[in-house]
């Protein structure tokens, strides 16, 4: 009876895992929230050659502070975040929200100076270090493109 | 009648055979043609005329991996018996295909799919040997990764290129096969073919559902000015997608989930005995 109750019990695992795999984008959203320090960010602009034109790296722009709550907005899965920014007169918290579905993060609503909002690739998603990666092309036909620009998000776990 | 004698024939498993919990893990392949694809690869590259390197006409076979879980009667200490098994498990495999521009530029999908499957394996066998043939239920749930690769080798699923993103599909079907596995008590390396079934509707036409953008992602990018010109499903026919997107749209235009071939398994199965 036990033997048997184990195999239901394994069947309705697989079962509830795969009846939920939307779910799995919640799941990731969980494992980065948190604070992320911005260790840099970099602007990169090309010219049409391929030859960058501007390569300006920004150190330590601030940190992002990412919770697991629903955005205000309630845009299908949207969760909310802050942008902490420190400069010559203190600290200051920009609200935003943001969807991550494993490939790509949304960030909208952020009225900071220093501007993130956009549609950013994941070029590394590791446990303490990420790097979301914005670009911009010459063309949205997915012809034979070139890329004019890329900006650069490099961030680190915050120490707590 | 019938009924009466597989209620027996079930009933008997417990009397003259043993039960026993069972693992499964080994490798897959997944051969199969995928007709929206195909009409997407070709159109795709009629579309231009500055490529390096064209999409393949279909997608190459599938690899992967799958495990499985189960309850098995009928393995028999003195020669041959009823075999039955009972298993839930997963086939996941993946696989792409890209074009490459003359500037060095790509477009690249990636295929990824999984198989929620369970099981039932009737056949005869032994403590060494089975033969059986089975049926699936099968969610049968697919993700493609579309992306653009820049030259300097970046990989893109920004809204800079309208088709870039994670389109997902997924149906609910059926599916039958066979299996073959050898071994010795507890362990046994089990061969196995599979086919999972078109789904039909109850009217008799085909229901089939389309690659559509992950949790509307790029809809809700548009909503904030992060995406003007979102397209929220994968394009079967790139030419007319390319003409016209709200048109290609209303004529469904969509690549549909009706990949079909056999899937081909290698796994190896080991046996917990639970009673005698």
């Amino acid at each position: 009876m036990k033997n048997i109750l184990t195999v239901i019990a394994i069947i309705w695992v697989v079962v509830f895992t795969a009846c939920n795999k939307e779910d799995s984008n919640t799941k990731r959203l969980t494992r980065h929230e948190g604070r992320w320090t911005i260790d840099y960010a970099n602007i990169l602009k090309y010219d049409s050659s391929g030859t960058a034109t501007v390569d300006s790296i920004i150190n330590s722009p601030g940190e992002l502070v990412l919770f697991r709550t629903g955005s205000f907005s309630a845009l299908y899965g949207y969760r909310q975040a802050i942008f902490l920014i420190a400069d010559s007169l203190g600290s200051h918290g920009y609200y935003f929200d943001y969807m991550f579905d494993g490939k790509r993060i949304d960030i909208q609503n952020c009225q900071s100076p220093f501007i993130i909002n956009g549609t950013y690739t994941s070029a590394i998603d590791k446990g303490r270090e990420q790097q979301w990666e914005l670009y911009g092309a010459n063309g949205n036909t997915a012809a034979a493109t070139t890329l004019t620009g890329k900006f650069v998000l490099h961030m680190v776990r915050s120490k707590d | 009648m019938k009924k009466i004698t597989i209620f027996i024939l079930f009933l008997s498993f417990n009397f003259t055979s043993k039960a026993q919990i069972n693992f499964s893990i080994g490798k897959s392949v997944y051969p199969f043609t995928a007709p929206g694809f195909q009409t997407f690869f070709q159109t795709y590259n009629a579309s231009f005329t500055d490529l390096k390197t064209p999409f393949k006409p279909d997608f190459p076979t599938a690899g992967g991996w799958s495990w499985r879980a189960g309850y098995l009667i009928g393995n028999h200490d003195d020669g041959a018996g009823v075999y039955y098994n009972s298993t839930t498990g997963v086939n996941s495999f993946k696989t792409s295909n890209e074009v490459e521009f003359n500037n060095g530029e790509k477009r690249r999908l990636v295929l990824q799919i999984r198989d929620w499957a369970t099981d039932v394996s009737l056949g005869v066998g032994s403590d060494n040997f089975h033969i059986a043939l089975n049926g699936t239920m099968v969610l049968h749930s697919n993700k493609l990764f579309c992306s653009y690769i820049f030259s300097d080798g970046s990989e893109s699923f920004g809204i800079e290129h309208n088709l870039n993103g994670i389109f997902s599909a997924s149906r609910l079907t059926g599916g039958y096969g066979a299996e073959v596995g050898l071994g010795v008590k507890y362990l046994q390396l089990v061969f196995r073919i599979s086919k999972i079934y078109k789904p039909f509707q109850k009217d008799g036409s085909t229901y089939l559902n389309y690659y559509s953008d992950l949790n509307e992602f790029k809809l809700n990018a548009s909503l904030n000015g992060n995406s003007t010109y979102p397209a929220e499903y994968m394009p079967a026919d790139y030419t007319q997608f390319l003409a016209d997107q709200l048109t290609s749209e209303t004529n469904n235009n969509f690549v549909y989930i009706n990949d079909r071939g056999w899937q081909f398994g290698l796994s190896l199965m080991f046996l917990i005995p639970t009673n005698n």
